[in-house]
């Protein structure tokens, strides 16, 4: 016989090690993470290509001069390919960011956690990573060359904002 | 105009969807970065009701930009000059005004862009 009981937070069951004992338990423990490993894979690759649609569109958007109403630069094809490397290369446990069109033609990737905790990535096709960030008072800025994975100084900071 | 007072009020047009945050009520970052020639535009609008504000940026941005505004940030000059950029008269157009004296470095300029943002007032069209 079995009790079923109501799953509204599945991530929290997941993680809970003394709901059972036993080699069914553990047995049955398996699958069910499998099935929350996949069932987060999935959730994590249909944002992937909704955020990644979500670039092109504002790439289409932005691809002509003065696109901001003022004097900005249009974004090129290769900062949004950047832009895409950028984002498929951030590990699955940070949130995805907010695209912000830069008037110098770069693509920013903002997260933000209020008005003071903010870090801000830009990417303009040139193999670099230029950022920002305000942690309440504290302050960060650099610049850092992008090659095959997330330099860790975008990792380091990116960390700050304590998702 | 005459020179600018560190306690005016700048008002920034914005008119791109992505500069702002409707959810969170608050100015992006890269309303405020500099154009290609180094300039932020804003316009001096202490003094006047918002309505005149909102006839400038219909008048003196939209019209000739095409596009709507969607919302304004205001900012006190004396929020820029801290940062030791320089806020000089630009006119035409009447209360025109540009940021200028931004850094070289663009990690520097985001982060001024940032501060500036934050310390913002966003208001909605």
């Amino acid at each position: 016989m079995s009790t079923p009981i109501p799953c509204t937070d599945c991530t929290s069951i997941s993680a809970s090690s003394s709901i059972g004992f036993g080699p069914v338990f553990n047995t049955l423990k398996q699958f069910y993470d499998e099935a929350i490993s996949e069932w987060r894979k999935a959730e994590t690759l249909g944002r992937l290509s909704e955020f990644l649609y979500s670039i092109d569109e504002l790439c289409r958007e932005c691809s002509i001069d003065g696109w901001d109403g003022y004097d900005s630069l249009p974004i090129t094809g290769d900062a949004c390919e950047e832009a895409k490397r950028f984002v498929k290369s951030l590990p699955a446990n940070f949130p995805m960011p907010e695209i912000v069109p830069e008037p110098n033609g770069g693509i920013g990737l903002e997260w933000s956690k209020g008005n003071r905790l903010i870090f801000v990535a830009s990417v303009s096709g040139k193999n670099e990573i230029i950022y920002a960030g305000l942690y309440g008072i504290n302050k960060s800025h650099g610049t850092e060359y992008f090659s095959d994975t997330l330099p860790l100084a975008i990792i380091e900071n990116l960390k700050r904002l304590n998702f | 105009m005459s020179s600018i007072d560190p306690l005016e009020i700048l008002s920034r047009f914005i008119l791109q969807t992505n500069w702002f945050s409707s959810s969170e009520n608050r100015v992006k970052y890269a309303a405020f970065l500099p154009d290609k020639n180094a300039e932020t535009s804003v316009f001096r609008t202490s003094g006047i009701t918002n309505n005149e504000i909102w006839d400038i940026g219909n008048f003196e941005v939209s019209i000739k930009r095409g596009k709507p505004i969607l919302g304004r940030a205001d900012i006190r000059a004396n929020n820029v000059i801290a940062r030791d950029l320089k806020v000089v008269s630009k006119e035409p157009p009447l209360r025109h005004a540009n940021i200028i004296g931004w850094p070289d470095e663009r990690s520097k300029q985001k982060l001024i862009a940032i501060e500036l943002a934050s310390e913002s007032n966003l208001h909605r069209r």
